[in-house]
């Protein structure tokens, strides 16, 4: 608590002074979700203790082939990326991230995630889209963007949304077909049909945002490639507009899916290679470019897996889970925290000893510069994860 | 302002918009003729049955005998639900009762329900599709006793010790009150009365009276051992009930909110009867209905935009799979609602991600690139992931002929007169647009099914 209320002004010190520093400049953020719920223990293997090998006779990872993390940890051998990141001290790892009384349904849980409220109603948004729609970010083109057909709930604001777009390029293209150019060239016609008018502006306005960003991505083609996934045309898609100087702030992606019910270890293998390979690129080519430094990556999961593997050689779904924040700026490197407590399990789950909520207040507070609390409601100190301040609000 | 448009309102608002094969006929018509022409085509109802529903039991875990591991039979259900999808879509492009097809989904968002069991999903369907033009008191007591929402809001779990209050506060908050005309208290009163809903294997409704808490309730003022059936009943006689439903449908109906006389005067009408044809009847026939600040000025739900195109374009599905795919790129995908509220409506369909999609819709269907989307994989959860493997077909036909010799013979080429057809706004502002479209038409640089395409990629085809 004391810890929060201390670096509070001092925040709102620092956002004054940023502002004339580097206006233009701001810190972005890369969340990855990685959908229907990663198994987070044969992520970052507890190799040491028994209990994970009595619960999971057939899934259980052995030491042979996997990378040793710590003295308590591996990694699974498929996340070389992830091993990569970890001995350039840009990896984060936290465990037992959840919240209280946690529910084990893909929607609800992945709901509660998206608006950092653990009640939600039909009338919820999204922490993102809170962000979105604080004071600063008012008239801003595209501060917030999804690589996907349709908009998650967490970027969904009152008033304003995300903007969801499968393929930035792409997407540009049908705006620049040319039945909608004779909508476009001609301009929103003055008249009193509002919805109408919106229709038009709308169209207008996608059009002239997405118009130079699409321009300096074409000229910027990246040479790196990422792998033939839709997950790995995200990644690439990302860097291509950080790298060709988008103004968007926030950019979010979806992996997956993680809901291994049965028969887990090829498709789990299968998504962490994907995982672990594209984040890699995504820092070794925004490095590339000196793009990274002012860059940050979440990843997280909507649930955890449940300890004890079930019979169709797969995992139901639990509660807690690991999440990882990758950056150069990290207060600490490595391993955060304690592994899970295997000993004291609730239900068979994990117990959560790190509300996320507290995480998303360290990104907001820390790495993008705004106060959580016109985001977030919570109580709760926040931990101190990034070595640096936002220079911009 | 023409009578012209008017009727293209009126095929618009009470059903999915004018096809060509049946436009002239209706034209001929009086507006009150035209009114009463869609009510008495409406009247017949036939229920969709795209699978035998006695091949499954309304037990989700031994939902579907002969598939042996859980997964096959989630996927099996799911493939099944597609199908209900694919029927139902069938109706609103071809069926001759636009009226009841058109209010079916204004209360399947209504009473927002998504269940994976496809038997509880295809008989609540029917029971919409059933009453959706006839009494509003049976429509809820149905809709509240079958499978599909004892299952959805938990009625089921709902037990005399431990209420669970889901049905309750949805019932009244959603289905007939609206928020904040009812206290926390009464929510836990009728959840009480609730306890021991459950239904037989034949999919009836009991009360299972070792779960029924049989105590004295005090609900909205009135005191008594009420049981579920009671609580209804108080709901029902509730004037806010009828206000609520009428503010609504008149919003559905018109686009614009009601105001406080006109929802009083129909309201204590409604409260008389319950009757739905009958409230419909007294929006759509007053003259405030045809004032150009509700005509052309809704904003079309993705539902509606893909089944008037279809219409319009004469397009038939094949498989299940492209008229979901449409839905879910749209962000409109029936038997699966995003949450109990349904949808959100008016502007709120407007965003950037969906807007050139929908704009290029009409296109997309008439050059048969729509069937491009059956490549596209979608990322979703467990719940709702498609069985894209097989019903691969897209479009079947696509009457371009007919579209054709409709603008040529019906229409004379005279673009003026398509734009009235497929714009019931004002469209003075397209002026110079029609008119290069017109000379374009007329050096035949574009075929006259080309310039209807072209139209309906216009943002007025958005409005209706």
């Amino acid at each position: 608590m004391s810890d929060h209320l201390e670096h509070m002004p001092k925040q709102r010190a620092g956002t004054l002074r940023a502002k004339m520093l580097e206006p233009t400049h701001p810190h972005k953020l890369i969340v990855i979700q990685l959908s229907g719920g990663n198994d987070g223990l044969n992520t970052i293997i507890p190799f040491r203790n028994d209990i994970y090998y009595q619960n999971r006779p057939v899934l259980g990872i052995r030491k042979k082939g996997n990378y040793r993390l710590n003295d308590e940890a591996l990694f699974n051998g498929m996340l070389k990326g992830f091993k990569k990141l970890y001995d350039d001290g840009l990896l984060t790892i936290i465990n037992n991230v959840g919240y209280p009384n946690p529910t084990r349904s893909h929607f609800s849980a992945m709901d509660i995630w998206h608006t950092a409220s653990l009640k939600v109603d039909k009338y919820s948004t999204g922490w993102l889209g809170r962000f979105l729609e604080l004071p600063q970010n008012k008239g801003r083109s595209i501060p917030v963007i999804e690589l996907s057909d349709t908009l998650n709930l967490a970027m969904k604001g009152k008033h304003r949304n995300g903007v969801a777009v499968n393929n930035h390029i792409e997407f540009f293209k049908t705006l620049d077909s040319t039945l909608l150019q004779r909508t476009i060239s001609t301009g929103v016609p003055s008249i009193d049909n509002k919805d109408l008018s919106l229709i038009y502006q709308t169209l207008h306005e996608s059009y002239f945002s997405f118009k130079p960003i699409v321009e300096n991505s074409l000229s910027t083609q990246l040479t790196d490639t990422f792998d033939n996934s839709e997950f790995g045309r995200d990644c690439y898609s990302i860097c291509n507009m950080i790298v060709s100087g988008a103004p968007t702030q926030v950019y979010y992606a979806s992996h997956g899916s993680f809901d291994t019910h049965a028969n887990q270890e090829g498709t789990h293998k299968q998504l962490l290679k994907s995982l672990g390979d594209n984040v890699h690129k995504i820092v070794k080519t925004l490095r590339k470019y000196d793009a990274f430094s002012n860059v940050s990556i979440l990843i997280f999961s909507e649930f955890g897996r449940r300890v004890k593997e079930n019979g169709s050689k797969g995992t139901d779904h639990g509660t807690a889970n690991n999440l990882y924040l990758i950056s150069e700026h990290l207060q600490t490197a490595g391993m955060l925290n304690e592994m899970p407590d295997l000993t004291n399990l609730e239900d068979g789950d994990i117990p959560f000893s790190v509300d996320f909520r507290t995480i998303y207040a360290a990104i907001l507070d820390q790495w993008l510069g705004v106060d959580h609390k016109y985001i977030l409601d919570i109580n709760l100190p926040v931990p101190n994860l990034f070595n640096v301040r936002s220079t911009i609000a | 302002m023409t009578s012209f448009r008017f009727k293209i309102h009126i095929l618009n608002r009470l059903g999915f918009g004018p096809s060509f094969t049946s436009i002239n006929e209706y034209l001929t018509l009086t507006e009150r003729q035209l009114i009463q022409r869609l009510i008495q085509e409406s009247k017949s109802y036939t229920p969709i049955r795209s699978f035998d529903p006695t091949k499954i039991s309304y037990d989700d875990l031994d939902g579907l005998r002969g598939f042996k591991s859980k997964i096959k039979r989630k996927n099996q259900f799911k493939r099944l639900k597609q199908r209900i999808n694919k029927m139902w879509i069938d109706q609103m492009i071809g069926s001759k009762a636009q009226l009841r097809e058109k209010m079916a989904l204004f209360w399947h968002d209504h009473f927002s329900t998504d269940v994976n069991n496809p038997r509880k999903t295809m008989e609540q369907l029917n029971c919409i599709r059933k009453h959706a033009l006839g009494n509003f008191k049976t429509l809820l007591i149905e809709i509240s006793k079958g499978p599909a929402m004892i299952d959805y809001l938990n009625n089921k779990e709902n037990v005399k010790q431990h209420a669970n209050e889901n049905f309750a506060r949805e019932i009244l908050e959603l289905f007939t009150l609206g928020v904040g005309n009812y206290t926390e208290k009464d929510i836990q009163e009728a959840a009480r009365a609730f306890t021991g809903w459950r239904y037989n294997e034949k999919g009836k409704q009991f009360t299972d009276l070792t779960n029924h808490d049989d105590g004295i309730k005090t609900f909205m003022g009135h005191k008594g051992a009420w049981k579920g059936e009671d609580i209804i009943r108080i709901i029902l006689e509730n004037p806010q009930t009828a206000r609520y439903i009428t503010s609504k449908v008149y919003y559905f109906l018109t686009g614009v909110s009601i105001d406080k006389q006109k929802e009083s005067i129909l309201a204590t009408d409604f409260l008389s009867h319950y009757n739905i044809t009958r409230l419909i009847k007294k929006i759509v026939l007053d003259p405030s209905f045809f004032t150009t600040d509700i005509m052309g000025t809704r904003v079309k739900s993705p539902v509606e935009l893909m089944v008037s195109s279809s219409r319009m374009l004469g397009v038939q599905f094949q498989g299940a799979a492209l008229a979901k795919k449409i839905q879910i790129r749209l962000d409109q995908n029936l038997l699966n609602p995003p949450n109990v509220a349904g949808w959100n409506h008016g502007s709120s369909w407007i965003n950037t991600g969906t807007l050139p999609d929908r704009m290029l819709l009409a296109y997309n269907l008439y050059t048969g690139k729509a069937n491009h989307l059956l490549k596209t994989t979608e990322q979703t959860t467990e719940g709702d992931a498609l069985i894209i493997s097989e019903n691969k077909e897209g479009i079947k036909r696509i009457n371009k002929a007919g579209l054709e010799k409709w603008v040529k013979q019906s229409c004379g080429h005279n673009l003026e007169l398509v734009s009235q057809v497929l714009f019931s706004c004002d469209t003075h502002h397209l002026g110079p647009k029609l008119n290069s479209l017109q000379q374009a038409l007329l050096e035949e640089q574009v075929s006259g099914s080309e310039a209807v395409v072209i139209l309906m990629s216009m943002p007025e085809y958005q409005m209706n």
